[in-house]
């Protein structure tokens, strides 16, 4: 059975964007060759992407029209199958694209059983939040930016239950970064 | 000139209460060794106390756990200087109380020869990166999400990139990340 992972990339003070939305200047900091290299692995174990509604627009916006430097990412995040999770949208028009109005655990629960590769979520924090507080995430792969930003939004909310994780790896980028994996321990 | 050390730990959500993060026996012996290599440590009021009310007494009375007892000879050891505008008098032998403001006493503090000064408390962790007087920050970062408490970085005012120059990793999952200030 396949898992569910969620990737963020997080700032030291806990924010996963600035306080506008797809504020993520700070990514910058810890982009270079290990990191892309790092998503290219990461994309090519990939069975499927899971979005919430906000993050899967800017994404699609993104990615459908992106030229240059990263044609390999272009390439995955336009071909890779992806679910949406949202009560409020009735189509979605990014290629290869499913959308989930309810019963979202249910419905991540059979991926696992079918795929071979694992789930990601990227982004997505409304939706995260649900995921987290359901333990449905096996794995949390964060890489710690190097930066303190002030503000923005938080990737983990205020108000979840206590929660113990298992360090599977911790990977220091040239760059500053860190990347951290956990398994999550109440499954 | 010294160098100014913020040592502390948080949570993966970021909170630093002291409770939060997983105190065993290689944290204790890092610690130990942290203080060791020190010149002194400036707290504020509230880790003060925190520290006051429990370690010197396992110096009198100690558990027989060894990394404990280490740690609180060296944390009785270390001189300590407290930022407080309410104590008027410490108990605590090797502590004294900071006559100047926080800027100039820490500023004297480096100029004086000794091995380095730590600090670990978090409101004097983040009234010192807003006055770019910190020279390393070795942050713990435990594996733990605990939903609420004492956020560690509150009231920055600017934005503030470090450079990451190692990491160390325990076996309980715990990480520190050991920066630097970098550009911005």
């Amino acid at each position: 059975m396949s898992k569910l992972i969620m990737w963020n990339v997080i700032t030291l003070d806990g924010y996963f964007e600035g306080e506008k939305n797809w504020e993520l200047s700070f990514h910058e900091i810890v982009w270079g060759p290990e990191l892309e290299r790092f998503c290219l692995e990461q994309l090519n174990a990939t069975s499927c992407l899971v979005f919430g509604r906000t993050t899967y627009e800017g994404m699609a916006a993104y990615w459908k029209t992106a030229q240059g430097e990263n044609r390999e990412i272009a390439d995955f995040m336009n071909n890779l199958p992806k679910i949406v999770c949202s009560r409020t949208l009735n189509s979605v028009d990014w290629n290869n694209s499913t959308l989930i109005k309810e019963n979202v655990a249910e419905e991540i629960a059979k991926l696992k059983a079918k795929s071979d590769k694992d789930l990601y979520v990227f982004g997505s924090a409304n939706l995260s939040e649900t995921l987290i507080k359901e333990n449905l995430f096996d794995e949390y792969r964060i890489c710690i930016a190097p930066v303190i930003l002030g503000k923005g939004r938080y990737l983990f909310p205020k108000g979840l239950p206590e929660g113990k994780l298992s360090l599977i790896s911790s990977q220091a980028l040239p760059t500053g970064g860190v990347i951290l994996k956990y398994n999550a321990t109440n499954h | 000139m010294r160098k100014l050390i913020a040592g502390i730990n948080m949570t993966l959500d970021g909170f630093c209460d002291h409770t939060a993060g997983i105190a065993d026996e290689e944290l204790h012996q890092h610690y130990t060794e942290l203080l060791r290599n020190s010149g002194a440590i400036i707290y504020g009021r509230i880790t003060y106390q925190l520290m006051e009310s429990y370690w010197p007494a396992l110096v009198k009375n100690p558990t027989g756990d060894k990394s404990m007892d280490d740690f609180a000879v060296a944390i009785d050891n270390i001189p300590k200087i407290v930022f407080s505008k309410t104590l008027k008098k410490l108990e605590w032998k090797s502590a004294t109380l900071a006559t100047l403001d926080i800027k100039e006493e820490v500023c004297e503090l480096k100029e004086n020869p000794g091995k380095d000064i730590l600090v670990g408390s978090r409101s004097l962790i983040v009234a010192l990166m807003n006055l770019n007087l910190i020279d390393e920050c070795q942050l713990c970062v435990h594996p733990v999400v605990i939903g609420n408490g004492l956020p560690l970085f509150q009231n920055i005012n600017d934005r503030i990139v470090f450079k990451l120059l190692k990491t160390k990793t325990f076996g309980s999952g715990a990480v520190v990340h050991y920066y630097a200030p970098g550009d911005k």
